[in-house]
């Protein structure tokens, strides 16, 4: 009986324990498993060929994250930008590029599926993090070996405060919160 | 949705897309998604707009006539915030409390989204394209029919497009065009006229006096250019070198004006005339006046000789000796500045008051120095009211055949007897140019509707010298989904939702309208064959605004190469020069006599007071929630309007604050609640202007009541103006209750409770010599004092320059995305302002004493006060309350979980994302700043397009309260590490502090010894509310210096 | 309520025929057993009807959560109202059993035995209805649990320097005690219970009993273990009640900011709490028949202790005015006065008559068994000590330091919903109890019956 008894409550105490435990999940943020699957955008657009195989500078597309808290998106006009002239030798990337150029003769955005979204009461200045020269893959992941982006960071509270104690960032609530 | 996951989510990242979405080619995506979220780039990238920062257009406010100077804040294509213009001769930066919340105009639920063409009682949306089409075919016809059939009534439009619609009328030959403005100060025209033979109101250099005496004139509310006005003001009673101008108001009312003089001498109604020229008689005695002419002497005393001091005194309340003191006092501080014609003492006697006035200002040899006629005034061009009755009686009389009306509201403004609305019927053809289906436009035929100021280009000149450029800001507001989408809104809980009276979240169309330069120009061109190459060549109206400037500027600047200068208008907001005062001559003969004419109604009756509402002016303020929200000033009344009523005549009628009066002139008659005041003349009631809406939209509809009602059609004799002081009304008892709204409790001053301090102006100079700091309480505190490694971010203010105007509250609201919480929760102690321009009422301390304890919860402070006899009247105080962000603050530790806590900064900071709602912050600060989100919130689309990106939407259960806007504090840090230095002083502004018209408002870093806020703070005048708690506030207020206790 | 007074015995002899004889063992079994028989209509009645109650109550929290704390009639500066004042009303009701059963076994009072397991499960349900209002108060109640400091992802941990966290620890703990302390009361009783039923029931109860034989070895463990607890719990029936003081006397309202509050608001918790337990056993022991084991005497003490704790509290009231005035405060005196002319004025004279005046009626010796009288006072007084915590609460926020600011607290149907809600919450609770398991201890009774062949008069 009493032996019964122990193990019942050992077992209580220790689900107890268990269920307070949090998943403190604070992985290093070039981590390179996705923590969401990449959504399926309306254009497939490929990081890797751009970013990765041409090398094209990330703020070359996504030129507001240098002095704005947005990184902002390319215009349809900067895609054409090249596409005008640039095609794909691969037929089936190719249909990709008609897609765009069909949107350009309608004047009409791409609806991208937003993949990077932190909570409306978090304030995230791009701005302050590249011009402090964080690798925009710090965030966001080898971004440049990825054909569909998918979310590799966490963006959790706890994942932006240990980094932004590990280099002295502002650890101050208001900072993102205001 | 989980709550905190929903503050800020609000607006910025969805709303943004959402609009960059709309401004490109795409047919906006309204809200998106729980799941996934769509996000639009821009298909060709608008210039000026980086997608997280804000741009700034400089244009002009057209709230009224003043056409102060603002900077309009974009973000993401859409305007968050107005912000005086600091360059801007007019304002200098601040704006009122209408200016700030103008912004909703453009934002208005209730807006008209496009042409709308009547059928029967119902409205049917047309193109713009056949709404035009429609108008052309009417104005053809009329013009068919022979001249003069088409007739134009707008707002005052010095600028352009004046020009333009005046050019328009003659080419379709029509009337000349009304240009209707309900305050129009006619009076004073009149008067410039019969003394200087000048037709203008000139400009008040209330800055350069060193004695001001207004009789009447509320230049601080309404009066001409009250922001301007209330800038000179403060910069010439502010204490300096220990001298500041002596500030004398005569009213029968305790209006802020009289609250913010150093003595109020309590006149009776209608005796500002009588009142000015025996001060005139009394100056010309003294013999002391600067060398004239001898023949102007002559006119002088010729025009004085006649009245009768004693009789005067009689007749005005004012005893002898007073009179005789005013004389010597305005002799005595030359250069000194007399004001009359404010509007609740034009009318009756108002021209000779002004006339009296005038002379007064020359005898004292003001005109000139103080009273300057080469920057007049452009009220000075609007149209009289008398010429507004004549086209009211051709459309009576059927001569008007397609009427436009633009901007103005006569059917609500203009006296009932009038009968504007009846005239109405008897046009054809109305059409409204006007953006709301006010009085006016609701009994149009068709309407179409203008864009907003902000969404327009346009030009308006205030004054001489200043000509103001309005440019488009924004795109014309796009279609808007709700803010939140309420999950009552599935059909299978309507039920639920229409039992809780909650209304279904709105959408909001889009604008598709046609700018009216636009249309004149298209139908100009329409109706005048041969015209596109003449006068209708411009292809738009901004082709058309251009080349209008051009032709200015070479008249103001000739070498400068236009572009330049346009360029550079548009990144000022206008072109101004100083425009030297015109010397102007004493005509001979003037006449002018003491004798008011009688007023109508009989003469045991009480005068009535018609008092131009600071808050919604003539009415047009009315459907802006936030003007709603903010107390008045002087009642502190939040949504409604009241009869003002003598606390004599109240205790003989029995009557208490909230029981509803019948007031009845020989011409009509309203039913309002009474406000029983302790300061009015006994032998007058006063209405507010502004409300009493029967359209208009949600905000307007059904609040209040207008004194328009009450007052007689005819003009005054002498200047075709309004009759404002008209009339004698007779109050009667209904017997019904209506609780006035009001946020405040108890707003006796209790001195034993160290909350609103003064000082006497010997003891202010006293300490100014001395300039010795002041000891703030410093008890000691358990835990080990903070250290601020860079900053400690600190705010004065001054209650000695607070006019207790508004501005800041409204300031307030826009910039930090506080919610409007409606007439019962504000009367209920749930307001969620976040800073308040609380009055209180001052009887020096024996009268504390008497009602410090017996104060009792509920009402308003002055309701109780009037129970009891007055010891003498209190004096009004205007005290800012906000969060003190004290170093020892009582709200930080029993937080339970962090959400307030002290930054390394200083501030005292709220995260809401972190707040769980237990409310005993609320409790624990003795200021009672904290505030609650009882419920949550609506932004009726598209107001919700107004909340600023950088501060988060706070959802039901969250505390919140004044962050010091540290979001503003934010950018300027980063703004400063971009040039890679520190914040200057005086770089951060808080909102309230920016739009302060008498910068009251000091706001900086207390750790550098240099700054402003921390020489202020150390002021010899600074104290600390509730300082002996030893929360350590970092605000300091300044006391106010009592210069002199009104008599 | 017409029961019989104390003095008539019941109609039916206990035992063996002699009316007035004490009970034996038998009888005690017997008698305790049939607490537990099947329920008659009039219980499914009461049950139903206060059901009911409770689920208009769960309604109105539902309305609040959904649309947000407006619902209830707080405001500024009434920022806490009837939730915070029924909050601590029902963590004073949750003293009397512990001190009943821990501090009278201590001393050793056999007269507790009878009534101490029906006052330690009111103090578990009160517990537990307190336990709830925290959380109904919380503007976003879903996150109430950040109050618990857990390791968590983001790093943050509850501030310990509120009087808040206080709170979660002080009740956790002291719900955990006095649970455990029950239910080890209980384990004897229960195995009595397995041995008296068959089936499933035999199954559940043995299952509960632990595998309590009654041997000689348990018996000792079980004296000491009981010991232990009890020695555990008595000091959490002072500090409990002084941490829930603390909310008040760690804020800084006028009024509030006294050292005053503990001692203050303990001797007002042991007095509502055996106000509550006359108000639960006097019916109890009615409905079933337990003249015999639930005398006069026990009424009589428990008087006695309404009548001291009563009186001491009369004291405390005086020392508040005596302070506020004594301070020279403006402001603190301006808030005492307020709560004798102000707005609330009537229910703060209610409260004093209904704690200060009513109890003095047990000056009087047959007041104290005349079951009517102790009735009526019972009821008031809790009505008084619930008025003591809103008197507090309510007038000390509203006539505060700001004077701009000061505004009247109206309730609504929701807040009241949802506190007369609790009331049902509780007495669901307790009558379920006292179905299921003995609502007096057989075993400790049993000690104190006195061997048949001695005289009757055992102590």
């Amino acid at each position: 009986m009493q032996v019964r008894v122990r193990e019942l409550l050992v077992g209580l105490i220790l689900s107890i324990a268990a269920m307070l435990l949090p998943g403190t999940d604070v992985t290093p943020a070039s981590a390179q498993t996705p923590i969401a699957p990449a959504p399926k955008q309306p254009i497939l657009f490929s990081h890797k060929i751009h970013a990765g195989d041409f090398k094209i500078d990330c703020q070359y597309c996504h030129a507001d994250a240098r002095r704005s808290s947005y990184a902002g998106l390319p215009s349809v006009k900067r895609c054409m930008g090249c596409h005008q002239i640039v095609a794909s030798k691969d037929a089936e990337l190719q249909k990709e590029v008609e897609k765009l150029r069909a949107l350009w003769k309608e004047a009409r955005p791409v609806e991208w599926v937003r993949i990077h979204k932190l909570a409306g009461f978090v304030y995230f200045p791009h701005k302050r993090h590249v011009q402090k020269g964080l690798a925009c893959q710090q965030c966001h992941g080898e971004v440049q070996t990825m054909t569909e982006v998918a979310q590799v960071a966490p963006l959790t509270m706890g994942w932006c405060v240990s980094c932004h104690a590990e280099r002295q960032g502002p650890l101050d609530c208001v900072v993102c919160h205001h | 949705m989980r709550d905190g996951r929903r503050a800020g989510e609000g607006m910025d990242r969805r709303g943004f897309f959402r609009i960059v979405g709309a401004s490109s080619a795409a047919a906006a995506a309204a809200g998106c998604g729980k799941t996934t979220e769509a996000i639009l780039p821009y298909v060709i990238p608008a210039e000026h707009i980086v997608p997280g920062a804000a741009t700034w257009f400089a244009t002009v406010c057209r709230e009224c006539p003043a056409g102060c100077g603002v900077l309009a804040k974009s973000r993401e294509g859409r305007i968050v915030k107005l912000e005086g213009n600091p360059d801007h001769p007019v304002n200098r930066g601040a704006l009122c409390a209408r200016g700030q919340a103008s912004l909703l105009s453009t934002y208005d639920p209730d807006r008209l989204p496009g042409p709308r063409v009547r059928e029967g009682d119902a409205w049917r949306p047309v193109l713009v394209a056949d709404a035009q089409k429609l108008l052309v075919e009417k104005l053809a016809a009329a013009r068919q029919a022979g001249t003069g059939r088409i007739a134009m009534l707008t707002q005052l439009e010095t600028g352009s497009l004046g020009r333009l619609a005046d050019e328009w009328l003659k080419a379709v030959g029509g009337r000349p065009r009304v240009a209707y403005e309900t305050f129009a100060h006619e009076d004073l025209r009149a008067a410039s006229l019969a003394v200087f033979g000048v037709d203008a109101i000139p400009y008040h250099a209330f800055e350069d006096a060193k004695t001001i005496l207004s009789l009447g004139v509320d230049f601080l509310e309404t009066w001409v250019s009250p922001v301007g006005y209330a800038g000179a003001f403060r910069r010439a009673h502010a204490l300096r070198e220990e001298h500041s101008a002596r500030v004398i108001h005569v009213e029968p009312r305790y209006s802020m004006t009289a609250a913010n003089a150093d003595e109020w001498i309590r006149s009776l109604p209608g005796a500002e005339g009588a009142i000015a020229l025996t001060l005139l008689r009394l100056v010309l005695e003294s013999r002391q006046i600067p060398a004239l002419p001898a023949k102007e002497v002559a006119a002088l005393v010729a025009a004085a000789g006649a009245v009768d001091v004693e009789a005067v005194a009689k007749q005005s309340g004012v005893p002898v000796s007073k009179l005789k003191s005013l004389a010597e006092a305005l002799v005595k501080g030359a250069p000194s500045l007399v004001v009359s014609g404010g509007v609740a003492a034009s009318g009756s006697g108002g021209v000779d008051a002004a006339i009296s006035v005038n002379l007064l200002n020359y005898a004292l040899g003001n005109v000139g120095r103080t009273v300057r006629f080469g920057p007049s005034s452009s009220l000075s061009r609007a149209s009289r009211y008398a010429d507004v009755l004549a086209l009211t009686k051709a459309m009576a009389q059927g001569e008007i055949a397609v009427l436009i009306v633009k901007d103005a509201n006569p059917a609500f403004t203009l006296p009932a007897r009038a009968a504007f609305a009846e005239a109405l019927g008897k046009v054809p053809f109305v059409v409204s140019l006007s953006s709301h289906l006010d009085e006016t436009s609701a009994r149009a035929h068709l309407v179409i509707p203008d864009l907003t100021p902000l969404e327009s280009w346009g030009d308006y000149s205030p004054r001489e010298g200043v000509w103001g450029l309005l440019q488009p800001a924004m795109a014309p507001v796009p279609k808007v989904g709700p803010t939140n989408p309420d999950a009552l809104d599935l059909p299978q809980l309507r039920a639920v939702r229409d039992a809780l009276g909650r209304k279904a979240p709105e959408t909001f169309p889009g604008v598709e309208t046609k700018a009216t330069g636009d249309l004149l120009l298209d139908t100009g061109r329409a109706l005048v064959p041969g015209s596109e190459k003449t006068l209708f060549l411009a292809k738009s109206f901004a082709d058309y605004l251009r080349e209008s400037w051009r032709a200015m500027a070479k008249t103001v600047s000739p070498k400068a190469a236009f572009d330049g200068f346009w360029e550079d208008a548009l990144r000022r907001g206008g072109y101004w020069a100083d425009v030297p005062a015109t010397k102007v001559a004493l005509r001979a003969g003037v006449k002018v006599s003491a004798q008011a004419p009688p007023l109508d109604g009989s003469a045991t009756d009480p005068a009535l007071l018609v008092v131009p509402s600071s808050r919604y002016y003539d009415g047009r303020g009315a459907n802006k929630v936030w003007l709603h929200e903010a107390p008045d000033p002087m009642t502190q009344v939040v949504y409604g309007s009241w009869v003002e009523v003598p606390a004599e005549t109240a205790r003989s009628l029995g009557v208490q604050s909230g029981d509803v009066l019948r007031v009845e002139s020989p011409h009509g008659a309203i039913e309002a609640p009474a406000y029983v005041s302790e300061t009015l003349s006994a032998g007058a009631v006063a209405v507010p202007t502004g409300l009493g809406h029967t359209a208009y939209g949600r905000f307007a509809r059904g609040v209040g009541q207008s004194p328009y009602a009450l007052l007689p059609a005819e003009p005054t004799a002498g200047s075709g103006g309004r009759r404002w002081l008209g009339v004698r009304v007779r109050l009667q008892k209904t017997g019904r209750r209506e609780k006035l709204a009001s946020p405040a409790g108890v707003t006796e001053v209790d001195h034993s409770r160290e909350i609103f301090e003064t000082v006497g102006l010997t003891e202010a100079v006293k300490l100014e010599r001395g300039g010795k700091a002041p000891a703030h309480a410093n008890l000691p505190s358990m835990y080990p004092d903070l250290k601020y490694p860079q900053n400690r971010w600190g705010m004065t203010i001054d209650l000695d320059a607070c006019t207790g105007c508004q501005a800041c509250v409204v300031a307030c609201q826009a910039e930090n995305n506080v919610p409007s919480v409606g007439k019962g929760d504000i009367d209920y102690g749930r307001s969620v302002h976040w800073l308040r321009v609380e009055r209180w009422w001052d009887r020096g301390h024996g009268g504390a004493a008497a009602t410090g304890h017996a104060a009792v919860p509920g009402g308003i402070g002055v309701a109780q006060a009037a129970e009891t006899p007055a010891a003498g009247r209190p004096s009004a105080r205007f005290l800012p309350m906000l969060c003190q962000h004290c170093e020892v603050a009582p709200c930080e530790p029993v937080c339970p979980v962090f959400a307030a806590y002290h930054t390394a900064d200083g501030l005292n900071a709220q995260i809401y994302n972190r707040c769980v709602g237990t409310r005993y912050c609320g409790n624990n600060c003795p200021y009672m700043v904290r505030r609650f989100n009882w419920y949550r919130y609506e932004w009726p689309a598209p107001m919700n397009l107004q909340l600023n990106p950088d501060v988060a939407v706070r959802d039901r259960g969250i505390m919140e309260k004044c962050t010091m806007c540290v979001q503003r504090i934010i950018a300027g840090r980063d703004r400063a590490r971009d040039e890679g230095r520190l914040p200057r002083d005086g770089e951060i502004q808080t909102a309230c502090q920016q739009t302060c018209p008498t910068q009251a408002i000091t706001f900086g870093d207390l750790k550098d010894g240099k700054s402003r806020v921390s020489r202020l703070s150390g002021s010899s005048r600074g104290y600390h509310v509730l300082g002996e708690l030893g929360t350590r506030p970092a605000l300091t207020y300044l006391k106010k210096i009592l210069r002199e206790e009104h008599a | 309520m017409s029961a019989p007074s104390g003095t008539e015995r019941p109609a039916r002899p206990i035992a063996g025929g002699a009316v007035g004889a004490s009970p034996t063992f038998a009888d005690v079994n017997r008698d305790v057993l049939r607490t537990l028989d099947f329920p008659g209509s009039a219980y499914f009645g009461w049950m139903s009807l206060i059901a009911l109650i409770l689920a208009t109550g769960i309604g109105c929290w539902v309305l609040q959560v959904y649309f947000g704390m407006g619902m209830a009639g707080k405001r500024n500066p009434q920022m806490w109202a009837m939730y915070i004042t029924t909050f601590v009303f029902w963590i004073g009701i949750g003293h009397a059993g512990t001190l009943i059963s821990a501090i009278l076994y201590l001393f050793r009072a056999k007269w507790r035995t009878s009534i101490y397991r029906g006052s330690e499960a009111m103090t578990i349900f009160a517990v537990m209805t307190a336990g709830l209002f925290p959380v109904i108060h919380a503007g976003r109640m879903w996150y109430a649990y950040w109050l618990i400091p857990y390791p968590s992802e983001r790093f943050l941990w509850p501030n310990f320097r509120s009087p808040l966290v206080w709170d979660v620890f002080a009740i956790s703990t002291y719900l955990t005690i006095s649970m455990v302390f029950f239910i080890v009361g209980l384990v004897p009783d229960i195995a009595a219970l397995r041995d008296a039923n068959t089936g499933w029931k035999r199954f559940i109860y043995g299952l509960l009993a632990m595998g309590w034989q009654g041997s000689d070895r348990q018996w000792r463990h079980y004296r000491r273990a009981y010991g232990l607890f009890a020695a555990l719990a008595t000091p959490l029936v002072v500090s409990v009640h002084s941490v829930v003081s603390w909310d008040f006397a760690m804020a800084l309202v006028p009024g509030w900011h006294s050292t005053l509050f503990a001692p203050f608001f303990v001797d007002g918790a042991i007095f509502s709490g055996f106000a509550m337990v006359l108000v639960l056993l006097i019916p109890m022991r009615r409905y079933f028949n337990l003249y015999a084991y639930i005398t006069d005497r026990h009424l009589d003490n428990m008087a006695k202790l309404i009548l001291v704790t009563g009186l001491v509290l009369t004291y405390f009231y005086a020392c508040e005015g005596f302070t506020s005035w004594y301070s020279g405060e403006p402001i603190e005196r301006a808030s005492y006065l307020f709560k004798w002319v102000g707005a609330y004025a009537p229910w703060w004279w209610l409260q004093l008559f209904c704690n200060s005046v009513a109890p003095l009626v047990f000056f009087w010796r047959p007041a104290r068994t005349h079951v009517p009288t102790l009735y009526v006072v019972s009821i008031l007084v809790l009505i008084g000590m619930w008025f003591e915590r809103f008197n507090i609460i309510v007038p000390g926020l509203a006539h505060g330091f700001y004077p701009y600011t000061f505004g009247t607290y109206i309730p609504t149907l929701v807040d009241s919903g949802i506190v007369i809600g609790s009331f049902a919450w509780f007495l669901i609770l307790f009558m379920g109890f006292i179905k299921v398991m003995p609502s007096m201890s057989i075993v400790e009774v049993k000690e104190t019956i006195p061997h048949p062949v001695r005289d009757g008069h055992a102590h």
